[in-house]
């Protein structure tokens, strides 16, 4: 004991011997039946919003409140059952634990406390059991974290470490035979993953094998797109600046060249792309022409300068565009395509942005402070097209100069916003709304007089949705009552995230805050209740996705406040 | 919802690290939870006594949304009083005010009718302090309106900034008299009272 402990609450104490004290060696426990706590665990079940059955509040158990890493891993090992079913509690146990390790313990920490674990000289009559719970935890493990954590090289050690012991040991224990199996299904699928085939001799390490098997590890770069797409190179969204205060967003790999981008932008703005350029513009001013084979998005260019697209004129010198002539001319395209397809392939977009999205992301986002991007690549890209939609919506309706266009084209904004809230994505909905709402828009009164009473309606019902209310309340009723698959408003729960982690101690008393990670964890599995949904390419998404992924958006409120009252001046 | 009619919403603005929350949860909890469950809606409800009846303080916490333009606009835009805080240990976090407050005046136009108050937090480390308290007061000056200095940490002024902060509500409808459980009870005789009709 020592570094864990049992706390013993009164009123079980009293109850006697009907209730046996845990005879274990256990972290920081809360009996959950507590009385004197009764209070603080009502208020928790009224808060539960998501279906937490995971720590039903009848059971007869305790759940860890806090512990040092290598003792709450020891109660999580002594807990696991090897039969098929867990029971919820080590089920919750085992997955909060592995979703939040990496929050009080290295990725290191943990292989070497899992070697400590599995036991090598014991002639216990458990030995076996131990050793498959370790080889079950590492296979939940590294089910749970996919490709994420290829590159660690501790893990790669640890895997190649214990694979070896499970070898060694299945002669003395057939009974690990199973777990060997398993063993080799995870080894093997990530070496599917990398297109190649190394056959298992490479785990018996001369030097020079040893080191194919590191290569053919880390051939798979990144992990991107894990869930099942082949994809091999990260994609990014790159701003193209046509004016100072317009951009098209085009998500592209890295490796891209600039003529692949410059093929976008061209058809985005309807400009011939012969007649185009890409220069880089670093904040000095200085211009540089990005040549059709260059790479088009490269780290250096993200930090220190923008990517614009010039005129080449006839003598093949280059002029920017100017802020009002290219702008004003777009044509107002939306009006022709059918809203329920554009929302679908807003819909569809936002699937494959969402599917990429790693749970540990989530975790990586909050614990390591704003500025870091680490780790949280897909996570951003969600986010960033959640501020860009609703840039869009506000730069479309406010490019209108033509109020009859205008108040079509609200309308029409309206209804996508319905259909996407139809088709329970929620990140789009929101983004639409918030983009009707932009002061900017919101302000048109004559666009907006002119909207039929019904449409009003309809949209007083969407904003509510969005009403901040109560820790927004409506939203959050609204989607928990929605079947899934659903796209949450990822914000908010970052939102939530945020909260638990600063409204609570990660350590208490030296000890891991089991607790907090507990409530971390289930904000974060709530993603898995929204459950993947492959986008299912529809018929029309050759003509939409251009447009509708790479979105030509003004990204400075006040250019936008001043098209605002160019167009319906103040009064 | 008609009760919701009564609520009145205070925006709570910052850089992020600057102790929005712990401002927040200090008034509404009086301390530091072990365990804090932000998802509860009367997580950021606080019932306030009020010139006639009980009303609702709300407070809108936007920790965690500052990649988000468009949560702040929507903040704003359903908000009636303000809190901009930042830190005295740090001078960037009050330069990173400055937008949100020109976002403030945009979307609300006149800003003099509307309560908001400059909070200088981390009013206890003295040792690290970037921003004098005269900055902050003239920053306060040039924005027209309020300033104070707090410490969600030693509680210092905590639940005087958000007095303060109901004072300079010009209509006056609102004044802060915290009391917890009791609240609900007057509020029940308030309903009684309110349909007692004398024949």
């Amino acid at each position: 004991m020592g570094s864990g402990r049992v706390r013993v609450p009164e009123a079980l104490a009293g109850r006697g011997g009907e209730r046996p004290l845990p005879t274990f060696d256990v972290p920081y426990f809360k009996y959950i039946d507590e009385e004197d706590e009764e209070d603080e665990w009502s208020s928790r079940s009224q808060s539960s919003t998501e279906d937490d059955s995971g720590d039903s509040l009848l059971s007869d158990r305790y759940v860890v409140v806090s512990g040092t890493p290598e003792k709450i891993l020891e109660h999580l090992l002594s807990d696991l059952h090897l039969e098929a079913a867990q029971d919820k509690e080590t089920e919750t146990l085992l997955d909060d634990f592995l979703l939040t390790y990496t929050v009080f313990m290295t990725t290191d920490d943990l292989c070497q406390a899992l070697l400590r674990q599995y036991p090598f000289t014991e002639y216990d009559s458990d030995v076996s059991c131990r050793k498959r719970k370790v080889l079950h935890l590492v296979s939940q493990w590294t089910s749970l974290y996919k490709d994420w954590l290829h590159e660690d090289e501790h893990l790669k050690q640890f895997l190649k470490t214990i694979y070896r012991n499970v070898l060694d040991d299945v002669y003395e224990y057939p009974v690990l035979e199973k777990d060997l199996k398993e063993f080799q299904k995870i080894l093997g699928m990530h070496r599917r993953q990398n297109h190649c085939c190394v056959s298992f001799f490479f785990l018996f390490p001369t030097p020079s094998q040893n080191k194919t098997f590191f290569h053919q590890f880390s051939v798979k770069e990144n992990w991107l797109q894990h869930r099942g797409t082949m994809n091999e190179t990260e994609e990014i969204f790159c701003r193209v600046y046509i004016t100072e205060h317009s951009y098209v967003s085009v998500k592209a790999q890295v490796s891209s060249s600039a003529q692949e981008i410059l093929k976008i932008v061209a058809e985005k703005i309807q400009y011939p792309e012969e007649e185009l350029a890409l220069v880089a513009v670093s904040f000095s001013g200085e211009k540089h022409e990005l040549k059709p084979n260059d790479l088009a998005i490269s780290k250096s260019l993200e930090s220190s300068s923008r990517m614009f697209v010039y005129r080449k004129d006839l003598t093949d010198s280059l002029t920017p565009f100017s802020e009002n002539e290219e702008l004003q001319q777009r044509s107002v395209r939306i009006l022709g395509i059918n809203t329920w397809d554009l929302a679908l392939e807003l819909t569809n977009f936002d699937w494959s942005l969402f599917n990429a999205i790693h749970e540990q992301e989530l975790i990586y986002f909050t614990f390591s402070r704003q500025g870091s991007a680490e780790n949280t690549e897909n996570l951003s890209l969600l986010l960033q097209r959640c501020n860009e939609v609703q840039l869009w919506v506000a730069t479309e309706i406010l490019l209108c100069s033509q109020l009859c266009k205008r108040v079509q084209l609200l309308k029409k904004f309206i209804k996508i916003a319905a259909h996407c809230k139809a088709q329970r994505n929620l990140n789009s909905f929101f983004a639409i709304v918030m983009g009707l709402n932009t002061a900017s828009v919101s302000r048109l009164s004559q666009t907006w007089e002119k909207i039929p009473g019904k449409f009003k309606k309809l949209f007083t019902e969407l904003e509510s949705l969005t009403d901040p209310s109560l820790n927004h309340k409506a939203y959050r009723d609204a989607f928990k009552k929605m079947k899934s698959p659903k796209i949450p408003f990822m914000p908010l729960l970052l939102k939530d995230v945020t909260f638990i982690h600063e409204g609570n101690k990660t350590f208490l008393d030296n000890l891991v805050n089991f607790e907090k990670l507990h409530m971390i964890a289930d904000t974060v599995r709530s993603l898995r209740h929204c459950e993947a949904q492959l986008s299912d390419p529809s018929p029309f998404c050759c003509l939409l996705k251009p447009y509708v992924h790479h979105l030509h958006v003004i990204d400075n409120q006040q250019a936008l406040f001043e098209l605002s009252h160019r167009i319906e001046p103040r009064v | 919802m008609p009760e919701q009619s009564n609520d009145y919403r205070v925006v709570v603005f910052g850089a992020g690290g600057v102790g929005k929350s712990s401002l927040v949860l200090r008034f509404v909890k009086g301390t530091f939870r072990e365990s804090y469950i932000p998802t509860i809606e009367d997580t950021y409800r606080q019932v306030i006594s009020c010139d006639k009846s009980i009303c609702t303080l709300q407070i809108t916490d936007t920790t965690g949304s500052h990649q988000f333009p468009a949560m702040q606009r929507l903040s704003i835009s359903k908000g009636h009083a303000f809190i901009l805080v930042y830190s005295i240990t740090s001078r960037q976090s009050l330069e990173e005010l400055k937008p949100i407050y020109e976002q403030i005046c945009q979307i609300k136009g006149d800003i003099e009718s509307i309560p908001i108050m400059l909070v200088g937090n981390k009013n206890d480390e003295n040792q690290n302090r970037e921003v004098e308290s005269s900055e902050g007061e003239a920053m306060a000056k040039k924005w027209k309106c309020a300033f104070m200095e707090t410490s969600a940490k030693t509680n210092h002024n905590v639940k005087e900034l958000f007095q303060e902060l109901l004072n300079l509500e010009k209509r006056r409808t609102v004044s802060l008299q915290i009391d917890g459980k009791k609240s609900k009870q007057q509020k029940r005789k308030e309903k009684l009272k309110g349909k007692c009709v004398v024949m």
